[in-house]
Formats: C-alpha cells, sequence, structure tokens
C-alpha cells in the first residue's frame, strides 16, 4: 500500500509533481543543437530594441524590449517637493515600479532607487523631487536589467543631469557555464536548492554598468559561488 | 539605514583615521567590537537570541508553525523573515520609516538563505504538497548601533542554530490523507543543521578603504555598502549594493575577497557558541542525549511506520471493529452504512489499486 489517496503524490511516484506537469522544467542545453532552448549560443541576448520619446507629455520616456521583456519608463520632473516631505539639500527621487498582473518584488524598487540615486548628479537640483515609473510590460526574464537599461535613456532622454548611461545585463550561472540574458523559463529552470548545484555553485547576477566609467551602480547576486 | 549627522571636520577626521589604519575607538580597519550572545530570552518561542555589538542591539525569535508548501515548491518547508524596527532603535523608525530598511533586511536574508540551500529545506517537509514546517524569524531591532545588518545576520545565524523543532511521531491516515502527529514530550526536539548557514559580512567603503564593522560615525561617512552572505567554507551566497555609491569592478572583486576571508572566521566563532549553547541545553535536559543531529524522519520512512492505514470504507470497519469488540454494530452492518452515507469521495475509493 504504498501508493496514496491524493492524487498528486500518485502523480509524484511517476517521477513527476503537478507544478512540474503544469511547467516542465527543460535542461538549459539542447542536446540535439548543442544550443539553448530558444536557439541562442550561451554568450548570445536575444535581440534588443529601444526607443525614447514614446510619451509626449513627459520630461523623457523610453521603451525597451529585452526579447519579449518589455519595460516602459517616464521621467516625470523634476518638481517642486510637496509640503509633505521635509527638506533636502539635494534632489530626491521617487521610484516606483509596476507591473501588468503581477506584483514587482519590493526589493526591485530598492535597488532601482539606490542605482538612480548613484547615476544622477542630484546636487543639480535641490529641493526638487525627480519622479521614475517604470511599467513592466511582460516579464520574459531579466525584467530589473531591462528596467534600468529603460530608466538610463529615459533620463537622457529628459536631459537629467546624469554622470553616465547606465546598462543592465542578467547572467545566469548554472555551475558549469555562464548564460547571457537569461529567459524567465531558463531561470525557472534553474533550481538553487538542488544539491547538485550547492556542490559546483550557481546563482544570478544582475549588474547595472556605468560604461563610460567602468563603474557598476547596480549589483545583486543570488545563489552561491565558490571560491 | 539610521544615520546620523556629521560636521565635515568630524568626516574628514574618521576618514584619515581609516586611512591610517587607527578607527575612532581604535581598531584597525579589519577589526570586530566585541559582542555578547545570550540565548533562550523569550520562553514562548521556540529559540531566541539577544545580540549585543557594542551599542547595537537586537532580539531574534523563531516560532516553528504547521503550514503547506508552496505549490512550485511541493517538497521544500518554509522560512520567513520579518524584521522590525523599533522606533526606540532611531526616531527615524517612527511610523512608517522603518518599513524601507526592514525590505532591505527581509530581502538580503531570504536570497542568503532561501535560495542559495544554505540550509537543507527538503529536511523541513513533513508529507510533500500538504504539511511542512513553517519556520518564523521575527527580528526586533532595539539600538541600532552601526552595523546592524552584520549583527542581524549573526543572530538568525545562532538563532536557526538553538531553534528547537518539535518531532513528528507518526502519521495518522485521517480519511486517507496523511496527517502529522506531534510529540506531547517538549524535551523531544531536533535542531536544524546551520553548518553551512550564511552570515552577511557588510563592506562600507570609507574614504578609499573598506571597512569591517563601522560604527553608525563610520557609516554615514560612506554613500553606501556591500553586503555579502559569505558560508563558514568562505562560499558567496549573497551580493548586494546598499545606498547611492558606485564600485569599480576591480575593488568589487577585492571587497568580495576581502568579505570571504572575515566571514569564515565568523562563522567558526558562531558555530562555537551555537555548540556550547546547545551543549549547556543537553546538560540540563539530559547528559545521555545522543551526541550530533537527530534526522528527522522523511516521509517515506514515517508512511512506513505506520501500522493502520484507514484509506478505504471497510479499513474504518475494521478497525472500529478492532477497536471496539464488544460494539453492537457489526462490521457488514458498517460498512453497509458508511457506504450509503457516501462518506468517502469515489475518486480515490475507486482508484486505490
Amino acid at each position: 500500500m504504498e501508493t496514496t489517496s491524493s492524487n498528486g503524490t500518485a502523480s509524484k511516484l511517476k517521477g513527476f509533481s503537478r507544478a512540474d506537469l503544469l511547467n516542465p522544467k527543460l535542461p538549459l542545453i539542447n542536446t540535439e543543437t548543442g544550443k539553448r532552448q530558444d536557439g541562442r549560443d550561451i554568450n548570445e541576448v536575444r535581440p534588443v530594441f529601444v526607443q525614447t520619446g514614446i510619451k509626449e507629455e513627459s520630461r523623457g520616456s523610453s521603451y525597451v524590449e529585452y526579447g519579449r521583456t518589455k519595460v516602459i519608463c517616464v521621467v516625470q520632473g523634476p518638481r517642486d517637493l510637496s509640503k509633505k516631505i521635509d527638506f533636502s539639500p539635494t534632489g530626491l527621487i521617487s521610484v516606483d515600479i509596476q507591473t501588468v498582473g503581477g506584483k514587482v518584488p519590493e526589493r526591485f524598487t530598492t535597488l532601482m532607487k539606490d542605482a538612480l540615486e548613484a547615476i544622477v548628479i542630484l546636487d543639480k537640483f535641490p529641493k526638487a523631487i525627480l519622479e521614475v515609473h517604470l511599467t513592466i510590460l511582460e516579464d520574459s526574464g531579466s525584467a530589473l536589467a531591462a528596467c534600468i537599461t529603460a530608466a538610463g535613456l529615459a533620463l537622457a532622454d529628459g536631459g537629467i543631469p546624469v554622470f553616465d548611461i547606465m546598462i543592465g545585463s542578467t547572467l545566469l550561472f548554472d555551475g558549469k557555464q555562464y548564460y547571457f540574458d537569461p529567459t524567465r523559463k531558463e531561470l525557472d529552470a534553474l533550481d538553487l536548492t538542488e544539491q547538485e548545484i550547492n556542490d559546483v555553485g550557481g546563482g544570478i547576477i544582475t549588474l547595472g554598468c556605468m560604461p563610460s566609467r567602468d563603474q557598476t551602480c547596480l549589483l545583486t547576486f543570488e545563489g552561491s559561488k565558490h571560491q | 539605514m539610521a544615520e546620523i549627522n556629521l560636521s565635515d571636520e568630524e568626516k574628514y577626521f574618521i576618514i584619515v583615521g581609516v586611512a591610517q589604519d587607527i578607527r575612532a575607538d581604535g581598531r584597525a580597519r579589519l577589526d570586530y567590537r566585541s559582542k555578547e550572545i545570550e540565548a533562550n530570552v523569550i520562553t514562548n518561542a521556540h529559540g531566541s537570541i539577544r545580540i549585543k555589538l557594542a551599542e547595537t542591539d537586537v532580539i531574534i525569535a523563531t516560532k516553528v508553525e504547521l503550514g503547506s508548501p508552496d505549490e512550485d515548491k511541493p517538497e521544500l518547508g518554509k522560512l520567513e523573515f520579518l524584521v522590525d524596527c523599533s522606533p526606540l532603535a532611531s526616531p527615524e523608525f517612527e511610523g512608517r520609516g522603518g518599513d524601507q530598511l526592514s525590505e532591505t533586511i527581509c530581502g538580503i536574508l531570504t536570497s542568503s538563505y532561501s535560495t542559495s540551500g544554505a540550509i537543507d529545506m527538503k529536511s523541513l517537509c513533513i508529507v510533500p504538497e500538504k504539511f511542512c514546517y513553517v519556520i518564523n524569524v521575527d527580528i526586533l531591532v532595539l539600538q541600532c548601533g552601526g552595523n546592524l545588518l552584520d549583527v542581524i545576520a549573526m543572530g538568525c545565524k545562532a538563532c536557526l542554530g538553538i531553534c528547537e523543532i518539535p518531532v513528528v511521531t507518526g502519521l495518522r491516515f485521517d480519511l486517507g490523507e496523511p496527517t502529522p502527529v506531534f510529540t506531547t514530550d517538549e524535551y523531544e526536539f531536533t535542531y536544524l543543521d546551520v553548518r553551512e548557514a550564511p552570515v552577511v559580512v557588510t563592506l562600507p567603503r570609507v574614504g578609499r578603504y573598506f571597512v569591517i564593522d563601522a560604527t553608525i560615525e563610520e557609516e554615514s561617512c560612506s554613500k553606501g555598502k556591500l553586503a555579502i552572505g559569505v558560508t563558514s567554507k568562505g562560499d558567496i551566497t549573497s551580493i548586494d549594493k546598499i545606498g547611492r555609491c558606485c564600485y569599480q569592478l576591480r575593488s568589487l572583486a577585492a571587497s568580495i575577497k576581502l568579505a570571504a576571508k572575515v566571514g569564515q572566521g565568523l562563522n567558526k566563532v558562531l558555530l562555537e557558541k551555537i555548540e556550547s549553547i546547545k551543549s549547556q541545553k543537553k546538560q540540563l535536559i539530559n547528559p545521555d542525549f545522543p551526541e550530533g543531529y537527530i534526522r528527522r524522519k522523511t516521509y517515506k520512512e514515517l508512511v512506513a511506520g505506520v501500522d493502520v492505514k484507514i484509506v478505504r470504507v471497510a479499513d474504518v470497519a475494521t478497525v472500529f471493529a478492532e477497536e471496539f469488540p464488544t460494539a453492537t454494530y457489526s462490521k457488514p452492518y458498517l460498512t453497509e452504512k458508511l457506504n450509503q452515507a457516501n462518506f468517502f469521495s469515489s475518486d480515490w475509493t475507486s482508484g486505490e489499486d
């Protein structure tokens, strides 16, 4: 009587859980072609599309596509501080990230705010607030990286004084190889809690880069990396 | 983080001091302040720690609950962090002021614990898809004297290490659904294996140098910091950049190496402390307690230990007849009645074979 009553556990005995059956986790590399599941090489990024000035009435705006990941960024201001907010000798930045039909992790907002405060020359507009609105239209992986690029472009489009334009990128490490610009399916396929990966390390890095100054304005890493 | 306003002269003094490797309190750049760990300060919790590092004072308590696993991770237990920044610690935390800091700390702790496999989350699962242990880690910041994140991470590791998880003694099959049965003995518990759990090393950059265990004054001199999760082997489990700063790639690499070195030492000290707290507890309960970690039974082992599984109408009738031999109802009568009442849903009774 090893089988139990529940359908879920019964199907698990065949080697799959219910979640696995709904979203099968494919290996990162297709063994037949030697390429990734969507036909890219390991160090090939998805087609990138950028456009600025998509919204007339805003100060600056941009639209970025990383493959099927689509992000719109709108910059408003700098405008006077409202009376509710305390006086600030430097400029302030407020970041708001929204997504369509879902919830954005709170971390994204904090990370973006830190990154934007690092690149914008805040001393240029004291007592004022700059509003950055980001909307993730579709998240098919590397959404934070796309947000970084979109925000950088929108700031440039709006003529906001910045130290440099920031470019975002995500990298996936599965213990053996580095995968550029992973898709949502690839990110989900990497199970960081699996014992095999723990032995060799593996993780996801998102980096916001300032190319002409050779600096990083945003960095986050999850997983485990061995020395 | 909570910051204080310093004049330019004060900042200059601190930065020049750091550059000469003598800080305002006499430490070198890579020295920690002395810390004080007090165990089981809260009696209602399954494990609690009060950790003090100079002025920073944090209470951490764990509470183990029975919950159900996430749908996409049916075989893993859950670990949840909650940070409460008390207005006692800093006037900035009043109202919703501490929310952003809490979110940041929770995010860093979650990314360094849950996703890196530092703790074997599979061992926290009782019945796949149905029941798992949920460990709530509640963190209360009483006073903030700099280096808050390191202190919280250290405390979390210690607190999870001494957290007493009640043992599941067996399974009961209620109408075919496996239900865990917990022990009633308060001294029958297991510990989590936290040997691979990370500590967080934050590295604020004061002037041109990274410092370790910064005071609140030193934190005010730096624009931002790197928070790096390090395990006892020196592996990196998470990196986060906090604050409005930029780093060159080569200084990042250097700081990660530095953090790995410091983190290894920190882990070693902390594990010794955890072991000493555990051995004190062991002396208190029973000195003959077996050495090492008691392994929690897996689901398969629990199922194997079940004598009677009530999965069919006939089983209920059999058990009832065995338990109450003097009852007036006979087994065929009971079976018929139960079938009439449609007591069990048809989908699993028919799919039994």
